[in-house]
């Protein structure tokens, strides 16, 4: 039962990530997760919920000090129970307000979570719920207590000196150590930080899929869920609205949730290597937007 | 999260609840204020009774699943009384038709309420004959500053409509709640599967 609790713990969060922290940055410690509202007053567009999901580079302690990994927004429109989740290179060269022309995952450096989202909102036109945050830690201790995650490896991974990782191709049940390696490597593809990017998006889904038939199995799982989530996560949220949200997501069929990388071109800035969103990521946003829908 | 297409070819179980949990998530945040229509005529059957009274009746079955370690008294008391609010929202589904608003005003939010209405779940007009063959409901219920429940509902029962005898199997889940001293259904999922 706590297994199964703990994957609707590490896919709520990656999916819905509902924790308002309407404190300003502070040090959180060794918290798994951490999450808020983009803006104090909640206002999903037309029964539509978009939330940015982080995850940060650092390994232990202090994630406020770090930069982001991976940036993904999850889309989901409620009255169709349909979503999309859409990927973005962290080396995406893009205007950070108050900050200037730089890399996207620059943004959580310097002015965290919520700068990040405002970034994002900039570029895409889509405004952004809620966000949360994980580490390397954190990301590992959620897989570990999820009993890992089935992936499909599409090609051998074999990155010794970067993230670790070495996995061989075909359907792996990744435990904390594969999954993070499999999260951060980049140097075992051919589009480095394109393909890993994709490869979160995918994940995302394979732990939402986790989510989906464990919450069938048992929908009792989710109070499971929800006692486990006040232990090990910091949470603000009013307990009657965690409880819908936990509902809803557990709701979710991952066949309805597509994973989309946004279309960038490789170039540089200076002696920087960075990626372009490509003018045809406008219409992608657009329909997000609009629909929920990637 | 949907109800099974029924197998026997006709259309009267009509469409999905899934809408009933998307919308209450939107709710809880203040964002849709009271937009569903009150409960009103909860079925298309109007006779106070389907069964005939001399037909026995499954007993129910029910258990309480504790979660997490707060055991005891406050458990078991907290199940019984969302055992209640079951029994009394499925046998006037089943048996009682007549009694279903009253027990969704009760019991249900009102968009919840309204959700379930909408489903048309239930047996066809003018069935008459009703008996359960099976109902029994598990019920988790997790206790501490924001009391909530899951209840795990499966009922079968036979009638007799006017194109013939029908077998209704029922899976359900709802999603409670204690909101001002009462339990509250916020969210449900119904699978009704008719066949011949």
């Amino acid at each position: 039962m706590i297994k199964r609790s703990a994957a609707l713990l590490a896919v709520i969060a990656c999916v819905m990530a509902v924790v308002p922290l309407m404190a300003p940055p502070r040090p959180v410690g060794a918290a798994p997760l951490l999450g808020g509202r983009v803006h104090s007053r909640f206002n999903p567009s037309q029964g539509k919920i978009f939330v940015l999901i982080i995850g940060n580079d650092a390994r232990s302690g202090n994630p406020d000090e770090s930069r982001a990994d991976a940036i993904h927004i999850a889309g989901i429109d409620t009255k169709t129970m349909k979503g999309g989740i859409l990927n973005f290179p962290r080396d995406s060269w893009v205007s950070v307000p108050g900050v200037g022309s730089s890399k996207m995952n620059e943004a959580l450096y310097h002015g965290g979570p919520k700068l990040l989202a405002q970034t994002l909102e900039n570029v895409t036109g889509i405004r952004i719920d809620y966000w949360i945050m994980t580490g390397f830690e954190g990301f590992s201790d959620l897989i570990d207590e999820i009993g890992g995650v089935r992936m499909h490896i599409a090609q051998d991974v074999n990155d010794p000196t970067g993230s670790g990782a070495h996995i061989k191709a075909g359907d792996r049940v990744l435990g904390r150590f594969g999954a993070l390696a499999y999260a951060r490597t980049r140097h075992s593809f051919p589009n480095g930080d394109i393909d890993r990017t994709t490869h979160q998006g995918d994940m995302l889904l394979a732990l939402l899929a986790k989510l989906r038939r464990q919450a069938q199995r048992d929908p009792g799982a989710v109070l499971d869920w929800l006692r486990i989530t006040s232990t090990h996560t910091r949470l603000d949220i009013p307990a009657p609205e965690l409880f819908r949200l936990a509902v809803l997501v557990s709701a979710m069929d991952p066949k309805d949730v597509r994973s989309v990388t946004v279309p960038v071109r490789i170039g540089a800035v200076g002696a920087a290597s960075v990626v372009f969103i490509e003018d045809e990521a406008n219409g992608i946003f657009a329909r997000f937007k609009r629909t929920g829908r990637l | 999260m949907s109800i099974a297409a029924p197998q026997t070819g006709r259309n009267w179980f009509p469409a999905i609840v899934s809408i009933a949990i998307a919308t209450i998530a939107l709710l809880s945040a203040g964002v849709i204020q009271a937009l569903g229509p009150r409960v009103e005529a909860a079925s298309e059957t109007s006779s106070s009774t389907l069964a005939d009274s001399a037909v026995e009746q499954a007993a129910w079955k029910l258990k309480t699943v504790e979660v997490g370690s707060a055991r005891g008294h406050g458990v078991q008391a907290a199940g019984k009384d969302v055992s209640a609010i079951v029994r009394e929202v499925y046998d006037a589904l089943l048996l009682q038709p007549a009694g279903l608003s009253a027990s969704l005003e009760a019991h249900f939010a009102r968009d919840a309420a309204s959700a379930l209405v909408r489903a048309g779940l239930g047996w066809p007009e003018d069935t008459t004959g009703v008996r359960v063959i099976k109902r029994r409901a598990r019920v988790h219920v997790e206790l501490g500053s924001s009391p909530r429940a899951v209840a795990i509902v499966r009922t079968i029962a036979t009638g007799e409509t006017p194109s013939g005898p029908l077998r209704l199997k029922q899976r359900s889940t709802l999603w409670i709640e204690e909101s001002k001293g009462g339990w509250r259904v916020f969210a449900f999922d119904v699978d009704q599967r008719p066949s011949r």
